[in-house]
């Protein structure tokens, strides 16, 4: 402000002038006589007087701000470059003259000061910009916010009132995510979508970890997506298909296998510092979005018993560009609405192995991702077992592009004479970080006892986009 | 079978004898890990035998893009020191891999966590508010801060405070690690001959005044040599970055760089960019066109085609090509590569 008036001084002073005689000229247009004219000079001699001195002010007190901002400028990078410093320069005490932060003007001058090491005082440099906070300190304690929307359109050959052919915003997920102190973070995420006509909003995970507790144990507790294999970890626009594997749906519900409770994983110490990481999660049976809805075993209300679940995950670096990742799981979880009497058991094996050579990684890479599960169900009169399996093979062929395909074979848990077989081909493209499009071709076989199905021919094409700060991404 | 128990004891306890006293003084080297190698090469000669370093990554890889793998999880699970290059660089993996790790010693705010942009010299800090629309931005700032020598200079000195404030009876080695590792970074930028005479601190101080022109143009002074010395006859020259992130470097030895072959950090040249840039590499003439080694050749074998600039795929990090293994040969590389180029 200071600096634009002072600036603009000089364009005022000959604006002044100007204006001042075209008034005197409208006033009297006649009378423009030399009396009049020698009346009128002692007043603009007065203005311009005023104007200059006003002006002399102005930079006057331009100046004196000047010098006060570089004063404050340099006392804030002062501070600045102390705070980190300070122990540093006690312990080495090394510290030199400030050379540049000094007077001296004469190239002798300066080479002739003793410098000991050379310690520069980088905060007296004109050069260094102020870092940028970017949005104010004041949202440095607000949670990370991020949304991300899943929009999805989808033609078949066959009539599904549950899913026509049709645009469909599958999800907008809301997450926050912050330390909530210096032992413990909470990560959220809600989920809105659309159930029949109305819009509903879910809590797709909530929970604490604790993140300070000894012996490589690191509980958390909450609501979350069940340790049960690789997929059923990931959220809908974290997987590398269009939607989760039907093993997982006909097994778990449409969006796989939730627990409330607590769980605890732990690193297992070993001779060969590879990563074996143990969890047990014990909790609510409470699967799908929707309260268990969907899920063809476990009740929909929790029963009177808890699901307990198991998993082993092992990791091997195979090379510098390449790893493979192997786990077990096993749950168990009551399977009847009352006393928790019957139980379903859970077992799965998934595998996954990537590969991303590390100098092209930016272009190329494998991810060969399987997953076979086993339920064992426990009924009023007897047991049904069922099984089913996916692997997915995806190449990542150019920066922006992968292409990949998927085998999904599926029982049906409540009903094991029947199955499902699918194919499917998918091509994604990543238009950033932040937004991918992926188009996706399913083929998939009924075989089921009771009707007819004939085969059916499903086009998807999504388009995932997010706001917000970077996540990092899981392995 | 006595005699033979006997023995056995015998040797046993002179084994003991050798073993104990050996245990007790030999103390356990500071497990540092770096997310990048540049940090892990410097940490390596500042702590020298009292440090046992690992970098996450390679050099090879292009550091925005490293993955949160659990085997990284399962180093930094035993690390006393953890060493990032901050400026939000390692913002896509370094959350994971801190948690995973169970070690509350190097999470953010302990003393095993250390910054190492803390007091560096920062270019590119946006002074308007940034959002994805400009591409890959650093709110805080370019991120690849050591390519500019001076802050190698300056990251010497926070490790070793940092290694020091761990193991406060090994600060004086680790001082005189920092002395010796800025008096081979000093002579390596200007020239033995003029650090002998001048102290290196002078010269840098002398520069950052806009004064060391002035210095060389005197007589009696030794001739400049060095990094400094291949690259000072090519001052002002412009070059063609492929993407922006040798403003360091190029601030340094005094190149321009008014265009990236990308339009906007991080996003790959489209066929109208390509144009536009072919068009301006003609208009300049330029020679050089400077990229990482991550980054595909496509895009500038196709304006090298159509204009006849060189490329030359240079090393930003120890372990991106062959006989890039320190810091100092990163420097080494660029500086031989860039002026061999720029004097054809």
């Amino acid at each position: 402000m200071v600096v634009s008036l002072a600036l603009s001084a000089p364009m005022n002073d000959a604006g002044v002038e100007r204006g001042v005689s075209p008034a005197s000229t409208t006033n009297s247009p006649q009378d423009d006589t030399a009396e009049e004219r020698a009346r009128q000079a002692p007043d603009l001699e007065a203005l311009r007087a005023e104007l200059l001195r006003l002006r002399e002010e102005l930079r006057g007190r331009q100046q004196e701000s000047d010098e006060r901002i570089a004063a404050l400028e340099r006392e804030i990078a002062a501070l600045r470059g102390q705070v980190p410093e300070e122990d540093l320069d006690a312990l080495l005490a090394e510290e030199g003259d400030d050379l540049l932060g000094g007077d001296s003007g004469d190239l002798d001058a300066l080479l002739a000061e003793q410098t000991g090491e050379g310690e520069i005082d980088l905060t007296a440099q004109a050069a260094l910009p102020a870092p940028s906070s970017g949005g104010g300190a004041f949202q440095n304690m607000n949670p990370e916010i991020s949304a991300i929307v899943d929009f999805l359109g989808h033609a078949s050959n066959r009539d599904n009132p549950d899913f026509e052919d049709q645009f469909l915003m599958r999800e907008v997920e809301l997450s926050f995510s912050a330390a909530v102190d210096t032992y413990a973070r909470a990560d959220i995420y809600t989920s809105i979508a659309q159930d029949g006509g109305d819009w509903a909003i879910g809590i797709e995970e909530a929970y604490a970890t604790f993140l300070t507790i000894p012996h490589d144990l690191q509980p958390r507790l909450g609501r979350f997506r069940s340790t049960f294999g690789k997929a059923n970890t990931l959220h809908l626009h974290a997987l590398p298909f269009v939607e989760y594997p039907l093993v997982l749906q006909t097994f778990f519900g449409a969006d796989g296998l939730y627990g409330t409770g607590v769980g605890v994983n732990w690193l297992i110490p070993n001779p060969w510092d590879k990563f074996f990481e143990l969890t047990y999660e014990v909790g609510n049976a409470d699967a799908g979005m929707n309260g268990g809805i969907d899920n063809p075993v476990l009740p929909e209300s929790a029963a009177d018993g808890l699901m307990h679940l198991v998993h082993l995950k092992g990791f091997f670096d195979t090379s510098d560009a390449s790893t493979v990742e192997t786990g077990l799981s096993f749950a168990t979880a009551p399977n009847d609405d009352s006393l928790g009497v019957r139980r379903a058991t859970y077992g799965g094996l998934d595998l996954t192995y990537r590969w991303r050579p590390p100098q092209a990684g930016l272009y190329n890479a494998v991810r060969w991702q399987t997953e076979l599960l086993g339920a064992h169900v426990k009924r009023e009169n007897g047991s049904d077992s069922s099984w089913g399996m996916y692997s997915a093979l995806d190449y990542q062929f150019d920066r922006r592009w992968t292409v990949g395909g998927r085998f999904d074979f599926s029982e049906y848990p409540d009903r094991p004479t029947d199955h499902q077989t699918a194919y499917q081909g998918y091509l994604t493209f990543i238009q950033s970080e932040f937004l991918f499009w992926r188009l996706a071709y399913r083929h998939t076989q009924y075989d089921v006892s009771t009707l007819t199905y004939d085969d059916e021919h499903q086009l998807f094409l999504q388009c995932n986009f997010g706001i917000g700060p970077h996540r990092a991404h899981k392995y | 079978m006595l005699f033979i128990n006997r023995r056995i004891a015998l040797l046993l306890a002179a084994a003991l004898l050798f073993t104990l006293p050996a245990r007790a003084t030999e103390k356990a080297p500071i497990r540092v890990v770096t997310t990048t190698s540049d940090l892990a090469s410097i940490a390596r000669y500042i702590g020298g035998d009292r440090v046992e370093v690992m970098s996450l990554a390679t050099g090879q890889e292009d550091p925005h893009h490293i993955a949160a793998k659990p085997s990284y999880m399962m180093a930094a699970r035993k690390a006393d020191l953890w060493i990032r290059t901050g400026m939000e660089l390692e913002i896509g993996y370094e959350g994971l891999i801190l948690d995973g790790s169970r070690n509350s010693d190097i999470h953010v705010g302990a003393p095993g966590h250390l910054c190492a942009a803390t007091g560096v010299l920062r270019r590119d800090v946006p002074t308007t508010k940034v959002d994805r629309s400009m591409g890959d931005i650093h709110p805080q700032g370019n991120p690849h801060y050591l390519l500019d020598p001076l802050n190698g200079r300056i990251v010497a000195k926070t490790i070793a405070a940092r290694l020091a404030r761990i193991s406060p009876e090994d600060a004086g080695y680790f001082s005189e690690r920092v002395k010796a590792f800025r008096r081979e970074l000093d002579e390596r930028m200007f020239g033995k001959e003029l650090v002998a005479k001048y102290d290196g601190g002078k010269l840098w101080a002398l520069v950052l005044k806009g004064r060391f022109d002035e210095l060389l143009a005197r007589a009696n002074v030794p001739e400049l040599g060095g990094w400094l010395g291949r690259m000072k006859p090519h001052a002002g020259k412009k070059i063609l970055p492929f993407h922006r992130n040798w403003t360091y470097f190029l601030n340094r030895f005094e190149l321009t760089a008014p265009m990236e072959v990308e339009s906007k950090p991080g996003i790959p040249p489209s066929p109208g960019r390509l144009t536009d840039v072919i068009e301006y590499t003609k208009r300049e003439k330029l020679q050089v066109l400077i990229m990482a080694p991550y980054f595909s050749r496509s895009a500038p074998e196709l304006i090298s085609e159509k204009t006849g600039i060189d490329i030359v795929p240079c090393a930003m990090f120890p372990g991106a090509l062959p006989g890039v293994d320190e810091y100092f040969d990163v420097f080494d590389r660029l500086t031989e590569q860039i002026s061999r180029q720029l004097a054809e």
